[in-house]
């Protein structure tokens, strides 16, 4: 049986991956399958399938959506599935994938990898680009800011924007993915 | 007198610096091979953009870019090209070898539907192919010890099956114009950058560094190491001293002194500038707190 370790650390990601722009919000919204706002309230690592011999860590990411921006689920709860992970003595970890934080709220770019029971399973699009952290100072509107640190971008454009206040992204994302259909 | 008055000028005109290093889980131990540089294995089935001979020896110069650094004293023994189990990440136990590998096919057209592996782990060892989305170019995974961050194994995947590979010198390929005697991804441009994070750099603020994040099509540019690159890689394994790792970690053996030297291919100014910066910085950390973003535990 696959074992399964509770993953302890806020995030993993450590490097970065180069990836094909551009990463803006339309951009995304059309190349996604989903686009969700969420919140993170499970995380946990473990080795692939097939165990230590598939050389793979793997993070299970769940999230209960608060709002789909583009696609739907009738699910409680979403996955994502994302490469590294740390299990006991050992951390991997895959350049420029997204990192979530326990309890953390996001706003997500997805496209589906597949179902299991329960669940569907996804990938987030355009690895870290293709994740916004929502947060909120005391009297201020949300924000959902993206990190772009660990992704280096080919054919992105120089005005993306990586801080937005969550309502502004939320319109976005309905305007792109209305001119989509 | 005249000597620290030109010393002092270097330092006030040269931007303070940039580069980042790699940590366990990003805010965990700092990352570190145990080894000065390491192995690596090119898988021989290549790309089937460019002749084996072509991208392969784009793929040494990267290495050997990072080798010729004179302040430390990294080398990278080539494993011979070989038909490899193109499996990439770490099995406990088992022989592991630093692959670098071209997937020409996508894990979304390859992988069937219900396949295990797609919702645990991923597929791309499975089924030999990329698994990071079509718009991911390169990455690399690197399996680390959690609790030291020493690095025990770091594989550099590139993605063949929506890119066009290149190792000519230039023009740049036209953005969506025909990538044939042009530059579209620059072999040597993508390995040295990934190689970086091998090493344990993650991404520099500096736009001129290879280690920085952005990487227009048809670039060269992070071929050839900067002042930054070399500033970062000789904080972690400066020649003829300890090599940094964090607080609490026992940093291992180091090679045989030797002082950092001016030669190889990046220009003497800037091994000059990164030397007297790594100088500078190596003061500074002696008294700055433990959790800052660059400090380092050296044993000296």
């Amino acid at each position: 049986m696959r074992r399964i370790v509770l993953l302890l650390v806020a995030s993993f990601p450590a490097a970065a991956a180069t990836v094909r722009g551009p990463a803006d919000v339309a951009s995304l919204t059309a190349a996604a399958e989903a686009v969700l706002h969420a919140r993170v309230v499970a995380q946990e690592s473990g080795w692939g399938a097939g165990g230590e011999s598939s050389g793979v860590i793997f993070t299970r990411v769940t999230l209960q959506p608060v709002e789909w921006g583009k696609g739907s689920g009738a699910r409680a709860t979403v996955v994502v599935r994302v490469p590294g992970g740390t299990v006991g003595e050992l951390t991997q970890t895959v350049e420029g994938v997204a990192a979530f934080a326990p309890r953390e709220e996001v706003v997500v770019f997805l496209r589906k990898l597949g179902d299991e029971p329960g669940a569907a399973v996804y990938a987030v699009e355009r690895l870290a680009l293709g994740k916004f952290s929502v947060g909120q100072a005391a009297g201020r509107p949300a924000r959902a800011v993206r990190d772009r640190s660990h992704v280096a971008c080919a054919g992105c454009a120089a005005g993306e924007e990586d801080d937005l206040l969550v309502g502004d992204l939320r319109e976005r994302v309905r305007r792109a993915a209305g001119s989509a259909r | 007198m005249r000597l620290s008055a030109a010393l002092a000028a270097l330092f006030v005109a040269l931007p303070a610096s940039a580069y980042e290093r790699a940590r366990v889980n990003d805010s965990g131990p700092l990352l570190f091979w145990a080894t000065r540089g390491h192995s690596f294995q090119i898988d021989s089935r290549g790309t089937t953009d460019l002749s084996a001979a072509s991208a392969f020896e784009a793929v040494r110069r990267s290495f050997a870019t990072w080798a010729a650094v004179s302040c430390s004293n990294l080398t990278f023994a080539e494993i011979a090209p070989a038909q490899t189990d193109r499996s990439v990440g770490y099995v406990p136990g088992a022989t592991n070898r630093n692959l670098v590998l071209w997937r020409a096919q996508s894990c979304a057209s390859t992988v069937p539907a219900g396949d295990p592996c797609v919702t645990q782990g991923g597929c791309s060892n499975k089924y030999d192919c990329w698994d990071y989305g079509s718009t991911a170019i390169a990455t690399t995974t690197t399996t680390s010890n959690t609790a030291t961050g020493e690095i025990l194994d770091a594989d550099i995947e590139l993605n063949d099956s929506g890119f066009t590979f290149t190792t000519v010198d230039g023009p740049p390929c036209a953005p969506g114009g025909p990538q044939v005697g042009c530059v579209a991804y620059d072999v040597q441009n993508t390995v040295t950058h990934e190689a970086g994070h091998t090493l344990g750099l993650a991404h520099s603020t500096d736009q001129t560094a290879t280690m920085y994040a952005l990487a227009p099509i048809g670039e060269t540019s992070k071929r050839a190491l900067h002042p930054d690159d070399l500033e970062g890689i000789c904080a972690i394994y400066p020649k003829g001293g300890p090599t940094s790792v964090s607080p609490g970690v026992t940093p291992p053996g180091s090679a045989p002194s030797g002082g950092c030297g001016t030669s190889g291919a990046p220009s003497w100014e800037a091994l000059l500038a990164a030397a007297a910066l790594v100088a500078l910085r190596k003061n500074h950390r002696a008294s700055a707190t433990a959790t800052a973003a660059k400090t380092t535990a050296h044993a000296g």
